[in-house]
């Protein structure tokens, strides 16, 4: 009987409804859309991270994360390979290596990381091969062949087929190695393109003084969700590791990634607590509103013995019946401003005036918005229990009335 | 008018609740908005700091070649002489010369590439804030001695502190290798990523020394008495007439991504207030419209008594100009607490991350502090004035729509 | 036996810095069966009086029982479910629940009673049919005249089978044909049904159809003249 008495009253006056849904629903739209950029940019910050870095399951040294240094990692990685692959048939299974060195030419030198990588597997796990601007992917056989970033190799003034010299120090060995320029790539982050070089793994091995080496062994999985899976099926192929070598999943060997996103999401809760705050406002006045409207109503269902209480519940659920109104109107259409970014995405490169990078990932430019569902059935929820909140007050001053000052009210 | 404002501001504690309410509303929108404008201050003004303060100055003189390339060769040349003339320009705060180099960096675990920054460590504290940016031991002596301050990370990765030594092995400018050895004495930390991971500062005479320079440098950085746009092209165009030969060129015709990155701050300013403002104007309109339909009677007396239906839709617009006033009077007051807040405190993500997290080349700080601009306010203040008086006009509009008769005949 | 007793009722208003005594020691009691007008001028005191036998006001000093249990003595909601139990209210400005279809005004009591639904629809057109509304359940307020509106208001007290019906100046917002043949439904009501009403009222239509009428004057009762 309250309900239907509720849902009277709030057709009673359809205008003040409507506004009040649609404010509240706005609020929620923008939340709705914000949660799906979050989501999308989340994601693709973890697909980036995996894909160019750790893939979704890694095996390196536990000290590797915090202080990647080219000699450490795991020797007999072809075999951990094998292994890994045969244990996760689905996976692909690549062996990367970072060494820090100089590269020269005749026209100079720039302090460089060559990233080692095995040319036939990296361009099914990484786009960073699809990025070339001259030349061509290095071949597997190519122990002599590098790739470099298009700033690095103009400033070495090299152009491809030119000679460059690898000078490093490692263990208190040095080592110097002459590679020649295959191709270039830009990837849009000067960080990356400007001191960054690709050569096969085996002559980052040689680099630094070993074969059969990589720092990491990266499992990349077809779906991120199977990373779990992976993991445990990763450590139980490969049994018992040599000492200081670990398994880890992405979240555990990409921990800044991951912190960011924490942090990014805890900005989000707080915008959702402030645009709440400014929705509730504007309930509290409109609930506000049709009570003090409803005085003398309210006195005549006391007078004929209606509990102020159940005059308050009926407040309550008006809100009610506005918040789930709201909630509905908000996710469609939070979802619809979405949806355009969720099918074509949205140019971050162009908004943000280039490539975004983080930690030494480049993101990809283009962000698909995602819908987080868990996120939305939180925020439906939290919408409805706002606007409820909302009419506490006005509920309690219906619980305070006096019948007959109540009655007697203009 | 004023007594179309005079009955306004009555009719607005008419109902003092809803105004109140209504107002307050705005309020938390308008402390929304400066927290959120003082935080992306902040970060905007980290990345000034990072870029503009520490790296780039006002105006930068290269080769022309120089830029983009960044070839050891493409130098100025006569540099002491070059840098004596700026000195004498009027209106330069500070001139520092600068040359680069790249070199192998080894000490006993290991050895990496690092960029070699030689600098004339006076005229460079003088220019930028690096100096300040010392994490450990001291800054370069005046002195060419061969110490060398390296960024913190990089140190880390070398395994040293100040005190140790380590070796530089480079190409110099006629090809043959060169080597020295130079004693760590300081570390900076300057939030910059690039800078912290690779980056080494060596006394320009030692780096000179090192790849055969002579006199010449690469860059040379000047930091004019006046920070706005107009004064440092003014300054620019004063420094090419002295330098024809050189590219000179303003912070933000060097880093065009820099500038493009920092006027992005408006774009968000922009979309934050209109997120916010846009949800309160909702409260507004729905305040004003009620305040209308339920004086419907009273509006028809003031009509039949012979008010004009513009000076009507000015009394509500007025109404809703007041809210206004006192929203921005609360708003201020809670934004402000919010902001000093942003400002002495911060917001703590250091339970998220331990250390700072590189954006785009500049590492933000786990506790990312609030920075207060007057324009940001400003910004506020006339978004609650636009949306009072926006989401009145529909109001406003019906009310001076109301027939007389009508009116008077309402209930 | 007494359905209502009052005893020494007395109640006064603050009105700024002066307060105003409204009933001075009233003595009433109102039995079974009944159909009082209370009278007298404006201001002398019988809607206070009404609206403390309601429960709707409470007395400065004196007391008011209802069925034997003294009003004083309960708290804010078991006051309203005595109102809901044993009294009814017409006020003169109707004050239906607009919302609310004439049906489901009446039937609102009832609902709250937890009166089984089947058994409600009986009494609700039953009632609705003696308060001569047959065919109009489902018009809402705003499509009823006063007179049909008064109506709807005296089928809701009556439907929840009260022990006592209170009507303010039930006729003060009708004319005068309206007013008739609504005194004569009340008439009837209590004639054939066994509906008590007490008024207020200044109708002289009403006092003529009353078999009591207590006049008031200045907050006290001036007389007490059973017909």
């Amino acid at each position: 009987m309250l309900l239907s008495l509720a849902i009277r009253n709030l057709r009673r006056n359809v205008r003040r409804t409507l506004l009040t849904v649609t404010a509240i629903a706005l609020g929620l739209a923008m939340m709705v859309f914000v949660t799906s950029m979050q989501k999308g940019t989340y994601g693709s910050m973890i697909k980036s991270g995996v894909a160019s870095t750790t893939g979704h399951v890694v095996v390196e040294q536990a000290t590797y994360v915090d202080n990647p240094q080219a000699t450490e990692g795991v020797s007999g990685a072809q075999a951990i390979a094998d292994a890994l692959g045969a244990a996760i048939p689905d996976a692909t299974i690549a062996q990367r290596s970072l060494v820090d060195g100089l590269l020269s030419s005749a026209n100079g030198a720039v302090g460089v990381q060559l990233r080692g990588v095995q040319p036939s597997v990296e361009p099914l796990v990484d786009t960073l091969p699809d990025k070339l601007v001259s030349g061509e992917w290095l071949q597997d056989d190519d122990s002599r062949g590098v790739i470099l970033g298009e700033l690095l190799a103009e400033s070495l003034d090299v152009d491809i087929g030119d000679r460059v010299v690898y000078q490093g120090n490692h263990n208190g060995e040095d080592y110097s190695e002459l590679l020649r320029v295959r191709g270039t790539f830009k990837t849009g982050s000067a960080d990356i393109d400007g001191f960054m070089g690709v050569v096969p793994l085996q002559t980052a091995q040689k680099l630094v003084g070993m074969s059969d080496f990589a720092n990491q062994v990266t499992v990349h999985l077809p779906d991120v969700a199977g990373t779990e899976a992976a993991t445990i099926a990763a450590r139980t192929a490969l049994g018992t590791l040599p000492e200081g070598v670990v398994v880890l999943p992405w979240q555990e060997s990409m921990p800044n990634i991951v912190a960011s996103i924490e942090a990014d999401r805890a900005g989000g809760v707080l915008m959702m607590v402030f645009l709440g705050l400014i929705v509730a406002m504007g309930i509290v006045n409109t609930v506000l509103m049709s009570v003090m409207e409803r005085v003398r109503e309210f006195g005549v269902l006391m007078a004929i013995g209606v509990r102020n209480r159940r005059i308050a519940a009926m407040v309550l659920l008006e809100a009610g019946v506005l918040g789930l109104l709201a909630a509905l109107l908000g996710l469609v259409g939070g979802l619809l401003l979405a949806a355009p970014f969720i099918v074509n995405g949205l140019d971050m490169a162009a908004l943000a005036g280039g490539s975004m990078e983080m930690e030494g990932v480049v993101l990809d430019s283009i962000i698909f918005f995602s819908i987080d569902t868990p996120r939305l059935i939180v925020l439906a929820i939290v919408t409805v229990v706002v606007t409820v909140s909302a009419a506490l007050y006005p509920a309690w001053t219906v619980i305070k009335l006096k019948p007959l000052e109540a009655l007697n009210s203009v | 008018m004023r007594f179309l404002a005079s009955i306004a501001w009555r009719n607005l504690w008419r109902q003092k609740r809803r105004s109140l309410i209504t107002a307050g509303g705005m309020a938390v929108g308008m402390t929304l908005c400066m927290a959120l404008i003082a935080l992306m201050d902040g970060m905007f003004a980290d990345m000034f700091r990072v870029m503009v303060e520490q790296q780039l100055g006002h105006v930068q003189v290269h080769n022309p070649e120089y830029p983009g390339k960044r070839v050891m060769y493409d130098t100025i040349e006569d540099a002491s002489a070059v840098v004596a003339s700026l000195d004498a320009l009027d209106g330069t705060v500070a001139v520092a010369p600068r040359a680069f180099g790249a070199a192998l960096l080894g000490g006993e675990a290991g050895s990496t590439g690092v960029q070699l920054q030689g600098i004339e460590p006076e005229r460079e504290s003088a220019l930028s804030s690096l100096s300040e940016r010392l994490v450990h031991g001291t800054w370069l002596a005046n002195e060419p001695d061969h110490g060398i301050v390296l960024g913190y990370r990089l140190a880390e990765k070398l395994h040293v502190d100040v005190g140790d030594s380590l070796v530089a092995v480079t190409q110099a400018t006629d090809g043959s290798m060169g080597n020295e050895i130079y004693d760590v004495v300081g570390l900076i930390q300057t939030g910059a990523a690039q800078l912290d991971r690779t980056g080494a500062l060596i006394h320009l005479a030692d780096l000179q020394e090192l790849l055969l320079l002579g006199d010449q440098v690469h860059e040379i950085t000047l930091l004019g008495a006046d920070d706005s746009r107009e004064g440092i092209a003014a300054l620019a165009t004063d420094i090419q007439a002295r330098t024809p030969d050189a590219l000179v060129q303003t912070w933000w015709q060097t880093s065009p991504p820099t500038d493009q990155m920092l006027s992005l701050r408006d774009s968000v300013s922009f979309l934050v207030l209109g997120a916010a403002f846009l949800v309160a104007a909702f409260g507004v309109f729905n305040t004003m419209m009620m305040s209308v339909l339920e004086r419907t009677r009273e509006l028809g007396v003031l009509r039949a008594i012979g008010l004009r239906p513009g000076r009507l839709i000015a009394m509500v617009l007025f109404e809703s100009i007041f809210l206004g006033v006192i929203a921005t009077a609360m708003g201020l007051v809670l934004g402000g607490l919010a902001d000093a807040w942003m400002v002495v405190y911060g917001i703590d993500l250091s339970g998220y991350m331990e250390s700072g997290f590189a954006y785009n080349g500049v590492v933000l700080e786990p506790i990312f502090y609030g920075h207060v601009r007057p324009g940001g306010i400003l910004l506020t203040v006339a978004a609650v004035f636009i949306t009072s008086v926006v989401a009145a006009l529909l109001p406003a509009w019906r009310a001076s729509r109301l027939e007389p008769v009508v009116a008077l005949r309402h209930d | 036996m007494s359905i209502v007793s009052v005893r020494g009722l007395t109640r006064d208003y603050v009105q700024g810095s002066i307060v105003v005594r409204a009933v001075r020691g009233v003595d009433l009691d109102i039995k079974d069966g009944e159909f009082t007008a209370i009278i007298g001028p404006s201001g002398s005191g019988k809607t206070t009086t009404l609206n403390c036998i309601g429960g709707l006001d409470s007395p400065t000093s004196g007391t008011v029982s209802v069925d034997g249990t003294d009003l004083g003595s309960l708290s804010a909601g078991a006051l309203s479910d005595l109102r809901l139990a044993r009294i009814g209210f017409v006020f003169q400005s109707y004050n239906l629940i607009p919302v609310l279809t004439a049906y489901e005004n009446a039937e609102f009591v009832l609902r709250l009673q937890g009166v089984a639904a089947k058994e409600r629809r009986r009494r609700v057109m039953q009632t609705l049919e003696n308060v001569g509304l047959k065919g109009m359940e489902d018009r809402r307020p705003s499509e009823l005249s006063g007179g049909q509106q008064q109506r709807v208001a005296v089928a809701r007290a009556i439907a929840g089978r009260p022990a006592l019906v209170l009507a303010d100046e039930p006729t003060a917002n009708l004319d005068s044909t309206t007013s008739d043949s609504l005194i004569a439904l009340m008439r009837d009501l209590n004639d054939n049904h066994g509906v008590t009403f007490v008024f207020s009222t200044h109708d002289e239509r009403v006092i003529r159809a009353a078999k009591r009428v207590v006049r008031m004057v200045d907050g006290e009762i001036e007389s007490d003249i059973t017909k």
